[in-house]
C-alpha cells in the first residue's frame, strides 16, 4: 500500500506547516521523517492518518484521497497523551480492540507480556514510560497496512527506548506494512531505517536511502541530516 | 464486542464518576429543603418545590453532561482517530447523557411520588391525572433536554472548527456568542410573522403540562391543566434539532482538525 503527498500545503493564518510537499512511501519500507521540532513532521503524519486536512494538494492511502475513515488502514502512535486516566490498560485494549476491525488481541496480550504492562494497572498510575509503552502496544497491535510513529522515543529513557526498538523489529511486519517513524532523536532508529528524509520549516530538503548513505557517502544519517540543515540555513541566510 | 457497545462502554467509563457526584449533589439539594421541613415543622412546604424546580431543571442536565464528555475529548481531539462515523461517535455519547438523564428523573419523580405517597390526603388531585402529568413532563423534559442537546453539539463544533483559524482562535467564544444572539434574534423575529404564527397555531394537541401550586391550610393544592402544544411547533423543532444533528457532524468530519 503506497502513502502519497501530492503539492500539499498546510497553513495555519499566515503560517506554513507544510510548503507544497510531495513525498511517496511504499509498502514494506521504513521511513525517518527527521528534522527538528516544528519542522512539519507531526502535521505530515496526522495528514496521513486523516486527522488534519491540507489547505491545498493531495493526501492519499492506497489511492484513496484521505479522510477520517482512512485510520481504518492506518495504525498511529501520536506524541500526545491519548488515554483516559480512569482506564486500566486492559480496557484501554479492549477499547481499541472494539473499535479497530485489525487489531489483534492475541498479539496486544503478547505485547503487553514483552513490555511488562499489568492489564489491570489503571493508566493514571503508569509512569511516563510505560504510557509511552503502552501507545506501542496500541499501534503495533494493529495489523495495518501503514504504521505512523510520532515521537516514539520523547521523553523515555534510555532502557525504555531500547525495549521499544526491540518491540518495533519483533512486530512489524516489514514485508507488509509501510512504516513511518517521526523523530528528531535519530540514533536509535537509525538501524531500522530504509529511507530518511529531512523535513525543515515545511519543506523537504533532502531524501536519501540509508545503506546508499552509508556505503558510497560515507555517512550516518545524523551527521547527513546536520549537513543537509546547515547547508539549507546557509542558502536562506544568504 | 461491537463498536457502538465499546464507544458506550468507553463514555459510561470516563463519565460514571461525574454523575456518581451529581447523584450525590442532587439528593443534597433534597436533604436540605427536608431539614428546613422538619426544623420549622412545616411538612410538604419546601421539598416538593425542590422536586419540582429540580426536576425542571434537568432540560439542562443533558447539554450539560453532553458538554463535559466533549470538553474532555475536545482536549487534544484523539477521539477523532476512530474509524466510526461523526454520528456514531457524537450518538455514543448522546445515548450515555441521555441514560443518566432518564435515571436522574426516574430518582426525583420516585421522590415526588414517596413523598406523595406519605401525604397523599393533603393532595387534592386524581391519581391517573397525577400520572399522566408526570409522565407527560417527564418526556416533555427528555425530549426539551434532547433538542438543547443538539444546539450545544452545533455550537461545540462551530467552537472547534475555528481552532485551525489563528486569526480568531483566541476570539471564537465570541463569534459562537454572536452567532448564539444572531440566531436568536432570527428565530424571535421569524416567530413574530402573523403568517407563521397562524400556521403554527393552526393544529394544536392539548396535553396535561400547565401546572399550578398553590400553598393552602398546610398542604399543597397542585392543578394540572390541559395546554395546547402547536403541532407545526413540534415538526419545526424536530426539523430543527435533525439539521443542527448534521451540520454538527459535517463540521466534526470536515472542520475539527487534530
Amino acid at each position: 500500500m503506497t502513502v502519497q503527498l501530492s503539492n500539499v500545503t498546510k497553513r495555519y493564518g499566515r503560517d506554513f506547516s507544510l510548503k507544497n510537499v510531495s513525498l511517496s512511501f511504499e509498502k514494506g519500507k521504513i521511513y525517518g521523517l527527521l528534522g527538528p521540532n516544528g519542522s512539519g513532521k507531526s502535521t505530515t503524519l496526522k495528514m496521513i492518518a486523516g486527522l488534519v486536512y491540507p489547505s491545498s494538494g493531495k493526501v492519499e492511502v492506497d489511492t484513496e484521497e484521505v479522510s477520517r475513515q482512512t485510520c481504518k488502514k492506518v495504525a498511529y502512535l501520536t506524541e500526545l497523551d491519548m488515554f483516559y486516566p480512569s482506564f486500566t490498560v486492559g480496557k484501554m485494549i479492549d477499547f481499541y480492540a472494539s473499535q479497530f476491525e485489525d487489531f489483534n488481541s492475541k498479539k496486544a496480550g503478547q505485547l503487553l507480556l514483552d513490555m511488562k504492562l499489568d492489564r489491570n494497572k489503571k493508566i493514571k498510575q503508569l509512569s511516563k514510560g510505560n504510557r509511552g509503552r503502552l501507545k506501542l502496544v496500541l499501534a503495533l497491535s494493529r495489523e495495518s497496512p501503514v504504521l505512523l510513529l510520532d515521537e516514539p522515543f520523547s521523553g523515555l529513557d534510555p532502557m525504555v527506548r531500547d525495549s521499544i526498538v526491540k518491540s518495533l523489529l519483533s512486530y512489524i511486519n516489514f514485508e507488509e506494512q509501510t512504516v513511518i517513524i517521526a523523530t528528531h532523536e535519530i540514533d536509535e532508529i537509525e538501524p531500522l531505517l530504509d529511507e530518511a528524509i529531512v523535513i525543515f520549516h515545511g519543506d523537504i530538503i533532502g531524501q536519501k536511502n540509508v545503506e546508499t548513505l552509508r556505503e558510497e557517502e560515507g555517512l550516518s544519517v545524523l551527521e547527513w541530516l546536520k549537513s543537509a540543515m546547515a547547508e539549507r540555513e546557509r542558502i536562506e541566510n544568504e | 464486542m461491537s463498536a457502538f457497545k465499546g464507544l458506550l462502554k468507553k463514555d459510561f467509563g470516563i463519565s460514571k464518576f461525574w454523575f456518581l457526584f451529581w447523584l450525590i449533589f442532587l439528593l443534597t439539594l433534597l436533604i436540605i429543603p427536608l431539614g428546613m421541613e422538619i426544623y420549622f415543622h412545616m411538612p410538604l412546604s419546601f421539598l416538593p418545590m425542590a422536586v419540582i424546580l429540580l426536576l425542571g431543571g434537568h432540560v439542562f442536565f443533558l447539554p450539560a453532561m453532553l458538554l463535559s464528555l466533549l470538553h474532555l475529548e475536545g482536549k487534544t481531539q484523539l477521539w477523532l482517530y476512530n474509524p466510526q462515523t461523526s454520528k456514531v461517535l457524537f450518538l455514543s455519547k448522546i445515548t450515555v447523557s441521555f441514560v443518566y438523564q432518564v435515571i436522574s428523573q426516574v430518582l426525583l419523580t420516585g421522590v415526588g411520588l414517596t413523598i406523595y405517597q406519605f401525604y397523599k390526603n393533603q393532595f387534592f388531585i386524581e391519581v391517573s391525572t397525577l400520572f399522566k402529568g408526570i409522565l407527560v413532563l417527564n418526556a416533555g423534559l427528555l425530549l426539551i433536554a434532547l433538542y438543547m442537546s443538539c444546539w450545544a453539539l452545533f455550537y461545540w463544533t462551530i467552537y472547534h472548527s475555528l481552532g485551525k483559524f489563528p486569526a480568531v482562535k483566541n476570539w471564537r467564544w465570541l463569534v459562537v456568542l454572536i452567532l448564539f444572539f444572531v440566531l436568536n434574534t432570527i428565530s424571535t423575529l421569524i416567530a413574530k410573522v402573523e403568517f407563521i404564527k397562524e400556521i403554527v397555531n393552526k393544529w394544536t394537541i392539548p396535553v396535561l403540562m400547565n401546572t399550578n401550586f398553590n400553598y393552602k391550610q398546610g398542604g399543597w393544592e397542585i392543578n394540572l391543566n390541559a395546554a395546547e402544544i402547536p403541532l407545526a411547533g413540534i415538526i419545526v423543532y424536530v426539523i430543527t434539532a435533525f439539521c443542527l444533528f448534521l451540520i454538527s457532524c459535517w463540521l466534526l468530519d470536515r472542520k475539527v482538525e487534530v
